[in-house]
């Protein structure tokens, strides 16, 4: 049986480039070669609300009268308590007004409505990573290019943020808990095993981490983590597996300075952690990893989900195994010297690239 | 009609959402067949987003298989062939642009937005935003509404439905003014057509006020009456649209559109062209339905000579059977296994496959825990498509399968599962067939592509399909009814082409296998007992039918239908464990 192993970017140094865009058309702050800070907002818009206003019914006229009442037009802005309509009444110095319960701006009448569109909330985005912009887009964002370790991981809450990574203690196998969290760790992103319960990411919210970079999470806490209010990323997968010994020696080199958490985008589909880093980057054309005697591995499935190592051996014959398939296999040496063999199909190529 | 437009090599793509398939077709002893595959994960194998890339790895593949070059320099296939480099034809169908994001408009939630839901589901579609006109009792609310989701949800087609044949007009028209009120309010360039799929007296009115906003596509009726549901022509809209608005955003497609030697279409549709050819080629009165379970979506079709029925769940793929965990149903899914397991494993494993796609079941536990996924994935599947099938499939039972003569299974699942036996018991308790039916798998995702090469050269699509698309598991006799287990189900004579016979008796909830190898013939002459109906529509009536081997042979299922499975824990592991040994 044919097989390809997935390929993980866990790079301590590359090249990163991420479109940034606003959900809705607005105005952009930056142009191309402009230097950002990863909080630095790059465009700005207004998310708008419409509110339609039954005219004709207050008024007591009828639809097509509904114009010959209006003060204000389509297009003009009105004000909440400004007079909208007025109607004169049958005897002398007597009228109906309309009064406008909101401010906005009148966009449309028909049908006796008045329909008028109000800003809900004004919305920013931020670059995301610290680096340059290189590309616009017109209306929407920009391509943000930054330079610095990244390590793809295989699911996020759909939040993103920045914050100073701190490891937690006992390391890549040790669970968040409650009491492991106090005010001290404010502003930073968390870097553990998994975590412990729900409280711990209550906690966490309390007391306004940035965000938490698991190796896995339990999957019974997988909708709490999705109403959390900030980001949480998990490198390994779901159920209890220690994080990966690759991307949390990464993670420790790094610890203290300013991370941010990406969601995947139209460039690169997964999330990631990026660390931004100073220096020169001789980039290539990406193309399909090619594994090779040598090359740095990871197990995708169990038993070895989320185990580190080497590849020594590409045998040419296929292996069966107990389900039933017979595959391609790679000969790895995991990290505690086991050699053992691993389907091509789940394993992941790390591209340190 | 265009045939044969083509007689040289064809590259046969099918591009799908989770892995891309090369096939090369060319002529081999006066006829076309399979020359060479080649397959790789669409996406995964860098962390870039373009599925070029695993498109370009399928063909490399191939390459390496046949040992010819089939791309240029450019990454893109070489068209005609020259010195043994390239090939004459490409052919594409695709699965993997993101479905139709669709809005549902209509006048009352019960009866016009839950039959358009239904309608959504034949083809790649998701709801995104809908609008009940009788939901909302007072008018500034009800048109606030209407706007608010308009706007909010950004929907690349708006479906409007309303109103039987024959009734009141005025509702649908007050709703037309008011989504044209709501669509002067867009601000981007391309406005979502509508499709009108209500009452057919004010399709003129409808059209008329919409069509000054946007383009209006008018279609039959989805709810003709209360009591009669008709989705064909919401579907041949739907299909067009997709085409038209979502498949021309794939990436890379620019430079590969002007090499196709036949428009690109999309899996869907490719795989309904293939069951309707299988049901007119072998004049299969009774039928056919095909499934297509894969990774991001399942696709089911029934066919006769007269009709067909399709049905896309977007959102039940093997990949991504998220529903199972989200909505806690678990259970079902259990229920399937001959083992004990906590609910958390099960749920890791949908998870782990929604992450990672590609990977392969290393212990049989694992394998057998995806085997029931795919067991719910189907019955879901089929609950929905069986409602469309009924105008032309009817089933003598409530409840139960039409018996039809062919059922035919692919996708990556069911193409990849080692055992046959295991693929077989799949489809038994999924879909569960009835009567005397043929079982049949395409392992290799053949029949999803080869409907492109229908208008290109129908005489190569008919020859890969006869001779090496699919593997003939083998004939199910699969008597209706419900006995006491232990009683006579049927009692059946089968006259081998050697010349040799069996007679058996078979009790109820047995399930029995007798082997008659592929290419090889017996007449079988069916008694079911007085409990059962061998889908003739009495009880107790037999028949006499000639039927062809397969891998696995008669496969006798009298398990009863509807299948029932034994509601002691302890018990129906037992069973299932049963049957797997059974079946082989």
């Amino acid at each position: 049986m044919m097989a390809f192993p997935g390929v993980i970017r866990i790079s301590p140094y590359t090249l990163l480039r991420k479109e940034r865009r606003l959900p809705v058309m607005g105005d952009v702050l930056v142009q191309p070669g402009t230097s950002v800070e990863a909080s630095q907002v790059i465009a700005k818009g207004f998310l708008s609300d419409w509110v339609c206003l039954d005219v004709i019914g207050e008024l007591n006229v009828s639809e097509d009268q509904l114009e010959l009442f209006l003060i204000k037009k389509p297009g003009e802005e009105i004000e909440k308590g400004e007079e909208l309509a007025v109607k004169k009444g049958v005897l002398p110095f007597t009228s109906y007004s309309y009064i406008s319960p909101v401010s906005g701006r009148i966009v449309a009448t028909g049908m006796g409505q008045v329909i008028i569109e109000t800003v809900s909330k004004e919305v920013e985005l931020k670059a995301g990573l610290k680096g340059t912009v290189k590309e616009i887009i017109p209306y929407y964002g920009a391509v943000v290019e930054g330079k610095g370790a990244v390590v793809e991981t295989v699911w996020a809450n759909g939040r993103e943020g920045q914050g100073i990574l701190r490891i937690l203690e006992e390391g890549k196998t040790s669970h968040l808990r409650a009491d492991d969290l106090d005010p001290g760790n404010r502003g930073f992103i968390l870097v553990c095993g998994g975590v412990e319960d729900e409280k711990a990411l209550e906690k966490a919210a309390d007391i306004r981490v940035a965000g938490i970079v698991v190796g896995s999470l339990k999957l019974g806490l997988r909708k709490k983590a999705l109403s959390m209010p900030y980001p949480i990323q998990v490198t390994e997968g779901f159920g209890d597996i220690p994080m990966s010994s690759i991307a949390f020696e990464l993670f420790r080199g790094y610890e203290g300075q300013e991370a941010s958490l990406l969601l995947g985008d139209s460039i690169a589909r997964r999330p990631c952690v990026f660390i931004p880093v100073a220096g020169e980057i001789i980039t290539a054309e990406a193309s399909p990893g090619v594994l090779k005697v040598g090359s740095k591995v990871r197990g995708s499935r169990d038993p070895y989900r989320g185990k580190c190592g080497v590849v020594q051996e590409l045998p040419r014959y296929e292996v069966h195994l107990e389900s039933g398939y017979t595959v391609s296999v790679a000969r790895v040496r995991l990290e505690d010297g086991e050699e053992v063999e691993i389907p091509l199909s789940n394993l992941e190529l790390i591209d340190e690239t | 009609m265009v045939e044969n437009l083509i007689m040289g090599s064809i590259l046969s793509i099918d591009w799908g959402s989770v892995e891309s398939k090369a096939f090369l077709l060319d002529k081999a002893d006066g006829s076309y067949r399979l020359l060479a595959k080649g397959r790789a994960p669409t996406w995964g194998l860098t962390s870039e987003e373009n599925p070029l890339v695993g498109f370009r790895e399928a063909i490399t593949r191939l390459e390496q298989a046949v040992g010819r070059k089939i791309l240029g320099e450019q990454g893109y296939p070489l068209l005609p062939e020259r010195e043994m480099e390239g090939v004459d034809a490409l052919t594409i169908s695709v699965s993997l642009a993101p479905p139709l994001r669709v809005m549902l408009v209509g006048l009352s939630e019960e009866l016009s937005l839950s039959v358009a839901r239904e309608a959504l589901h034949s083809y790649y579609a998701q709801e995104v935003g809908s609008f009940s006109f009788l939901g909302v009792p007072d008018k500034s609310r009800r048109l606030e509404h209407l706007i608010k989701t308009f706007l909010s949800c950004k929907p690349d087609v708006v479906l409007m439905v309303g109103g039987t044949e024959g009734g009141a007009m005025e509702p649908l028209i007050e709703m037309a003014n008011m989504l044209a009120l709501a669509y002067s309010l867009w601000t981007d360039t391309e406005r979502p057509p509508v499709v009108f799929a209500g009452n057919s007296a004010a399709r003129s009115q409808v059209a008329e006020i919409l069509g000054s906003r946007t383009e209006v596509r008018v279609t039959d009726n989805v709810l003709p009456s209360p009591e009669e549901e008709n989705w064909g022509s919401v579907f041949a809209e739907l299909e067009n649209l997709y085409q038209q608005l979502k498949m021309s955003q794939i990436y890379g497609l620019g430079p590969l559109r002007s090499l196709l030697s036949v428009p690109m279409i999309p899996s869907a549709s490719s795989f309904a062209i293939i069951t309707r050819y299988l049901a007119h080629m072998y004049g299969l009165e009774k039928g056919v339905v095909g499934v297509d379970l894969g990774g991001s979506n399942t696709t089911v079709v029934a066919a006769t000579k007269e009709h067909f029925s399709i049905t896309v769940r977007d959102e039940l793929g093997f990949n991504k059977a998220l529903y199972f965990v989200e909505e806690d149903h678990l259970e079902n899914i259990m229920r399937w296994l001959p083992f004990e397991v906590e609910s958390g494993k099960v749920a890791e494993i949908i998870m782990e496959r929604h992450l990672r796609p590609g990977t392969v079941p290393v212990s049989k536990e694992e394998l057998l825990i995806e085997e029931a996924i795919a067991r719910e994935i189907l019955r879901e599947a089929l609950l929905l498509a069986r409602k469309q099938w009924r105008a032309f499939l009817p089933s003598p039972h409530h409840g139960v399968m039409p018996p039809v003569d062919l059922i035919t299974a692919t996708g990556g699942i069911l193409g990849s599962i080692p055992q046959e036996g295991e693929i077989a018991l799949i489809l038994l308790d999924a879909l569960q067939p009835a009567g005397v039916v043929n079982l049949a798998v395409d392992k290799l995702g053949l029949s999803v592509t080869l409907g492109t090469l229908a208008p290109l050269n129908t005489a190569a699509a008919i020859q890969v399909l006869e001779m090496d698309t699919f593997t003939r598991l083998g004939v199910v006799v699969a008597p209706i009814g419900v006995a006491p287990e232990g009683e006579l189900a049927l009692r059946m004579k089968v006259s081998f082409d050697d010349g040799r016979s069996l007679e058996v008796d078979v009790k109820a909830g047995a399930l029995e296998v007798i082997p008659l190898p592929p290419k090889r013939k017996a007449v079988l002459e069916i008694k079911p007992s007085g409990y059962f109906d061998l889908g003739i529509g009495a009880k107790g009536k037999g028949a006499k039918v000639e039927v062809q081997g397969g891998s696995l042979g008669i496969i006798i299922d009298a398990r009863g239908r509807p299948l029932r499975l034994p509601p002691s824990p302890r018990d129906r592991m037992e069973k299932i464990q049963k049957w797997l040994w059974e079946i082989g």
